[in-house]
């Protein structure tokens, strides 16, 4: 394949210039280059220049999907390097762009890192770092605390 | 550069925390219900869902509460989540439970049923019941037109009675089958099984016990095997396994057993690669390894695991020190060599040696040295192979 480049350009008027096979793993420009062939200028309208670098720095490494082993474990070590970048809140910001370009990898990526720190947060510690308002009042809390009562430890329950 | 704006969680849309939510497991996504009314039923709109009640037993919750009073608060927490999915998909359902009560079975058929109904793709079940003899599954698993991927583990009994006359499973490609037992004649009703699968690739076979008489495996269109004999007597108190395998179109082949025991019979026309996995049982005879080798003709990746290494290393010291040339078919295929665990011995110095001199396609062979050796030592034995002569001109050895 020739290395034909695209340019995408992000919310906030930041181009990058990017190889073909680059841009095709936001799924958005592949299906949009397969309606028109000649497109070579993508604007982007959800996602601001500092998370679209990002989301390409994932698919230039991910742009060939190797099977070998020794790739794979190359390439998820990467992952992991490169998740550990970043805050709670520029991961929000990097699953909402995943979505929207539909770049199913980082999108699983993302998610399995957001899904990590839920699973080792206590409720209090998630509703704190995520933003997330508590609105039960004590009497409906207490009523789905009791739906669920075998998958909520004890433990979780703030002491009265 | 753009500035990063304020973000929280409620900037994601449902179906965004919801994918996020299914990369836990039911229990742990369901405890985030309580964070706000926006999360309340979230957890359950998951594509997958597993529940497990194995650990009930020994948790400190037995001392607070019965054990009734904890499988009832299980119950509900599964008819509740399923009542919050509603009709979505169901991708991945997975059910592991201990000492199902013989009153709860109709609510065993009821939930995975419940999950058939909703195009589950993937289903896993690992049902252990009070009662010995019971088969557990409603027949529609057995009849499913969406399973691509089936997998029964620990408490699963095959008998003819547990599987219906129709028999058919057209989409399932992956089948894992985790320490089932099989008792006398009921094996042959693997390949019934496996006959009733016309889209198999993928078959994974794990601890089988219970088969006594000889038999053949057979499958025309699995590519990948994997087959795993544990070291377990039956309930008999008997230990065979003469098995052999037709299966033509095997491209992937991880095998795993003990020596002193029949090498089982193999028709692999199109096997690639192979994975030997072998283990010394304690006080066993040396068994004959040589048949092993030649009987993988057309493999081109062979991979040896430590554990193989150190059987082929302890072969070759069993008589008496005297190297004992493992045979090597001649127009093998072998492409790529690995060896895991090289501690350095000499008879696995002239038995790497020995594959050098008669591997004629070998392109890469990788030899991996045990942690535990110092450089120095590392050094001598990566000389020590690359000084060895081969066969094959264009090999690369590499020693890691």
């Amino acid at each position: 394949m020739s290395s034909n480049k695209i340019v995408l350009t992000s919310s906030d008027g930041e181009s990058f210039e990017v190889e073909e096979v680059v841009a095709r793993k936001l799924q958005i420009v592949g299906h949009m280059l397969e309606d028109d062939c000649v497109i070579n200028e993508i604007p982007l309208q959800n996602v601001t220049g500092d998370i679209l670098s990002m989301v390409i720095e994932y698919c230039k490494t991910h742009v060939d999907e190797e099977e070998s082993e020794e790739a794979q474990t190359k390439l998820k070590t990467w992952d992991e390097e490169f998740m550990k970048k970043f805050d709670i809140k520029t991961l929000l910001q990097i699953i909402l762009a995943a979505n929207y370009l539909n770049v199913k990898g980082l999108l699983d990526l993302v998610s399995q890192t957001i899904a990590d720190t839920i699973k080792d947060y206590t409720p209090e510690q998630i509703r704190e770092v995520f933003g997330v308002e508590n609105d039960y009042t004590e009497e409906e809390e207490a009523e789905v605390r009791k739906e669920n009562a075998w998958a909520f430890d004890e433990a979780d329950t703030p002491k009265p | 550069m753009g500035s990063v704006t304020m973000c929280s969680m409620n900037c994601l849309p449902d179906d965004l925390l919801v994918h996020i939510l299914s990369f836990l497991t039911t229990k742990e996504a369901a405890s985030t219900f309580v964070l706000s009314k926006r999360w309340r039923t979230l957890f359950a709109l998951s594509h997958n869902l597993d529940f497990d009640n194995m650990n009930l037993l020994d948790t400190e919750d037995l001392l607070k509460h019965s054990r009734r009073h904890i499988k009832k608060s299980f119950n509900d927490f599964v008819d509740h989540t399923l009542a919050l999915h509603g009709n979505n998909t169901i991708k991945k359902f997975s059910l592991e439970l201990s000492d199902t009560h013989i009153d709860n079975l109709h609510d065993v058929d009821r939930w995975i049923c419940n999950a058939l109904e909703r195009g589950v793709s993937d289903l896993h079940l690992g049902i252990e019941s009070e009662l010995f003899l019971w088969s557990g599954f409603p027949s529609k698993v057995f009849t499913s037109t969406t399973l691509v991927k089936l997998s029964l583990g620990v408490g699963t009994r095959f008998y003819t009675e547990s599987v219906p006359s129709d028999l058919s499973l057209p989409a399932l490609k992956v089948l894992f089958l985790d320490s089932i037992i099989w008792f006398k004649g009921d094996l042959q009703l693997l390949n019934v099984f496996l006959a009733a699968c016309p889209a198999l690739e993928d078959l994974t076979i794990h601890y089988m016990c219970g088969s006594e008489n000889p038999h053949v495996i057979s499958s025309k269109t699995i590519k990948k095997l994997s087959f795993t004999y544990g070291y377990i007597y039956d309930y008999y108190g008997y230990f065979s396994r003469i098995i052999s395998f037709d299966t033509p179109n095997v491209v992937d082949f991880y095998y795993s057993d003990y020596f002193g025991s029949e090498s089982p019979q193999r028709h692999f026309d199109s096997i690639a690669k192979a994975t030997l996995d072998l283990h010394f049982l304690k006080g066993d005879k040396i068994a004959d390894v040589t048949d092993l080798i030649s009987g993988i003709r057309n493999v081109k990746t062979l991979h040896l695991n430590s554990s193989t290494v150190e059987c082929l290393d302890r072969y070759t010291f069993g008589r008496r020190h005297r190297f004992v040339r493992i045979q090597i078919p001649l127009n093998n295929q072998i492409k790529m060599l690995s060896i895991m665990q090289y501690h350095g011995s000499a008879t696995m110095l002239k038995l790497i040696s020995h594959f050098l001199l008669n591997m004629e396609c070998l392109e890469v062979v990788k030899v991996y040295v045990a942690r535990t050796m110092d450089d120095p030592r590392k050094m001598q034995l990566t000389e020590d192979i690359l000084k060895l002569p081969t066969a094959s001109s264009r090999v690369k050895i590499q020693v890691m």
